[in-house]
């Protein structure tokens, strides 16, 4: 882990069970002022989030051992404040809307444009993280 | 859907899953290399215009990949739309401003204030209305238009989009929306034909008019409500 308990608003959890795409995402986030934690499925992901406090989870749908509209569930029962973004290369339309219905801040497409990821990052955690 | 767009909508079987799943993985891969080719204009972008400018070809090779692969899967994968309240005028404002317009090209935009919003999947709505861009946008050049209007008439929503290019002969005009028709065909037929199909999926059709010499004009037409 990147991150720390000391700056848990800052602490991004990047879930994907590509790990070029963990790699790369947390590269660029960390760049941008964000820190990152990662995991690779949505079970990973869920035990994650009931020990550490994320400012933001960006998830994954289609990953193996547990899938992120399920691992999403999980964590809005855990954690409902927390602001979760959902990412797919291609996903039918009932996971997109389950993940919605769910209580996903939004769904990103990959591949993903990152001044846009961005901006929405930032507007989901709020005030809570401005830019350094 | 006539034509091709027929078999592949009988591809629902094996091949098409096939193909779902390959193009699903192609654009998984294809995202790491936007990621990658993304932090390296942010750590060495300014190092020269070369980089710069090599980056920057990256970036637009890899979208472009990725638009042929999202086409290939959605004319293999019939998708059930998600309607929701879709406004025509912020999805055409969205797909000009993320749309590659070649340098030159003036845009003029007339969009009826006021548009009614309509009942449709806008994501899918989006992706049409991109393909039809793309499609113009690859026959324009230096000084030519695109000119861009919205409208309400008789309980439906225009979206016109015109363009000053060298226009269809008959021929290709048949073979547009029909990849049997059409003798030979590329990416940009294919985006036709999946935005002609998206549109239908969501109770719309499409339009088209061209003269040689003079340009072309693609109509989305979606009914209100």
């Amino acid at each position: 882990m990147r991150g720390g308990r000391s700056e848990p608003k800052r602490l991004l959890l990047v879930v994907d069970d590509e790990q070029g795409m963990r790699d790369t995402l947390a590269d660029i986030l960390e760049e941008s002022g964000f820190l990152i934690d990662q995991a690779a499925n949505g079970l990973e992901a869920v035990e994650k989030v009931k020990t550490q406090e994320y400012g933001l989870v960006l998830m994954d749908i289609r990953m193996p051992v547990m899938d992120g509209v399920s691992a999403l569930g999980q964590m809005k029962q855990l954690r409902p404040e927390l602001p979760v973004i959902m990412m797919t290369a291609y996903t039918q339309a009932a996971e997109v809307a389950e993940a919605r219905r769910q209580g996903a801040e939004t769904v990103v497409y990959k591949p993903l444009d990152i001044p846009g990821l961005l901006d929405l990052i930032r507007l989901s955690m709020g005030s809570t993280f401005r830019r350094e | 859907m006539p034509g091709f767009s027929e078999s592949a909508a009988g591809m629902d079987g094996r091949l098409g899953q096939v193909i779902r799943t390959m193009g699903h993985d192609l654009r998984n891969k294809l995202g790491v290399m936007r990621n990658s080719a993304y932090y390296l204009n942010m750590k060495v972008g300014g190092q020269g215009e070369k980089v710069s400018k090599h980056v920057g070809i990256l970036l637009r090779q890899i979208d472009i990949s990725s638009w042929i692969i999202g086409n290939l899967m959605d004319l293999t994968a019939p998708k059930v739309p998600t309607p929701s309240e879709a406004d025509l005028n912020a999805l055409v404002s969205d797909v000009l401003r993320r749309s590659t317009i070649p340098e030159g090209v003036n845009i003029t935009r007339m969009l009826a204030p006021n548009l009614p919003t309509i009942r449709a999947d806008a994501e899918q709505l989006g992706r049409a209305l991109e393909n039809i861009v793309v499609c113009q946008c690859a026959g324009l050049g230096e000084d030519d238009d695109l000119r861009v209007v919205s409208r309400m008439y008789g309980g439906k929503v225009y979206v016109e989009l015109t363009d000053s290019g060298p226009g269809l002969s008959d021929e290709e005009l048949a073979g547009l929306f029909d990849l049997e028709l059409a003798g030979s065909f590329s990416a940009l037929n294919v985006g036709l034909v999946v935005a002609r199909r998206l549109t239908e999926l969501n109770h719309g059709h499409l339009e088209v008019e061209s003269k040689q010499g003079i340009g072309t004009r693609f109509t989305m037409v979606m009914p209100i409500g």
